[in-house]
């Protein structure tokens, strides 16, 4: 099988899982 | 075909589409996600069953469907968890062994999702490992209200039980006493297991969450509390303390690869927040067993529809892919639907039976 990967850092990966994170929290306290 | 505008799939390919959808379709995915969510809400199971399937349905390809499914089920997990936020009785040494085990699962599921899609059978395997879900898990919760069986299994509410009316069950004593490669490690509730079982059970339920898109807490759950012998309300805050980081791991290494779709993922999220209050007000109002049913045939129901939708894809029918994509979404409209029909209905009854009558 090809390779597993390790999450290496990404800056746009990391906005864009982030946006999700903070759009999660917004929801939550609204 | 997604009714995106041709720079979105193009975008697509950096892993970012920062609502790249039309307006039509991010209210489709705004309206979905309510639908999930009242489910999720009320069943406290039940939302990522459908999104991934009906993504394949509506014509994304396998890694976007199985990576932006896996990012809402991150999503939702954040505001479970901090609805519950002291998330009851988290056992964090497991906890931190499963989330090593399910990350490594998650990639394993993910790597073959991609293998597949290289080979051009993705979504047809996909599918029909769905088909198999659904038509178990359906048959599973349909013959249980047959039954009649009280209670709505496994649920967050049984984060607060006490600990101390906790038995083991009896096959989690037969696994421990007969697996005992080393290391041991004695969990909450004087739980002592093999560490290599944790990881198993993780490693599992992750290959399924990497390859499906699906939370995998309707296994993991019961895996924690019969293979592992974890007590309930510590299975039910470590499972949401766990999904919450592997998850994230596991939503980051699809996006890297250009799965996660932040047009299908924020309206999903977004809808499904509102929905699952809905759900939870309902709980309180409506009896989740006469409603079992209905969420049984619901994926009974979804079973069929992927294996329609699949069928119309393998020859080429649009219709019959059509036809799949609106009895999935369709058979939950009408499950969600009920349960907002009940509870107006209950609370009109209630309402009436308390206004006084003129004598």
């Amino acid at each position: 099988m090809a390779g597993l990967e390790i999450p290496t850092w990404d800056p746009e990966t990391a906005i864009l899982i982030g946006s999700i994170l903070i759009e999660a929290v917004v929801l939550y306290v609204g | 075909m997604p009714a995106s505008s041709p720079a979105a799939v193009t975008v697509l390919d950096s892993g970012l589409s920062l609502f790249g959808s039309s307006p039509e379709l991010i209210a489709l995915f705004v309206g979905f996600g309510l639908v999930v969510g009242i489910l999720f809400g009320f069943f406290g199971m039940g939302g990522s069953f459908l999104v991934t399937p009906a993504l394949l349905m509506m014509g994304y390809p396998a890694p976007v469907a199985v990576g932006s499914g896996m990012a809402f089920v991150f999503g939702t997990a954040v505001i479970a968890s901090l609805k519950h936020h002291d998330l009851g009785q988290v056992d964090y040494k497991l906890g931190g062994i499963m989330i090593a085990g399910t990350t490594v699962g998650i990639e394993v599921g993910r790597v073959s999702v991609y293998y597949l899609e290289s080979l051009g059978l993705a979504g047809g395997v996909i599918s029909v490992a769905y088909v198999l879900l659904l038509g178990g898990i359906g048959l599973m919760v349909t013959r249980e209200a047959l039954k009649g069986d009280g209670g709505r299994g496994i649920d967050h509410e049984d984060a607060d039980r006490d600990l101390s009316d906790y038995e083991i069950p009896a096959i989690a004593k037969r696994i421990q006493k007969t697996v005992r490669i080393p290391p041991m490690v004695t969990l909450r509730g004087d739980v002592r297991v093999s560490a290599w079982v944790i990881t198993a059970v993780a490693f599992a339920t992750g290959v399924l969450s990497g390859f499906l898109g699906v939370g995998g807490g309707f296994i993991r759950m019961p895996a924690m509390i019969y293979a592992i012998g974890v007590p309930v309300p510590v299975a039910v805050g470590t499972d949401l303390f766990e999904i919450v980081f592997s998850g994230g791991i596991g939503s980051y290494l699809y996006g890297q690869g250009g799965g996660v779709d932040l047009g299908i993922v924020a309206p999903l999220l977004f809808g499904s927040a509102l929905g699952a209050r809905i759900g939870s007000a309902a709980t309180a109002i409506v009896d989740a067993d006469g409603i079992k049913g209905y969420f049984g045939g619901m994926l009974l129901a979804g079973a069929v529809a992927v294996g329609i939708g699949e069928v119309g894809s393998y020859v080429g029918s649009d219709l019959l892919e059509t036809a799949g994509l609106v009895l999935v979404i369709g058979s939950a409209v009408v499950v969600a639907g009920a349960i907002v029909y009940t509870t107006v209905t209950s609370l009109r009854a209630t309402r009436h039976r308390q206004i006084p009558t003129a004598d």
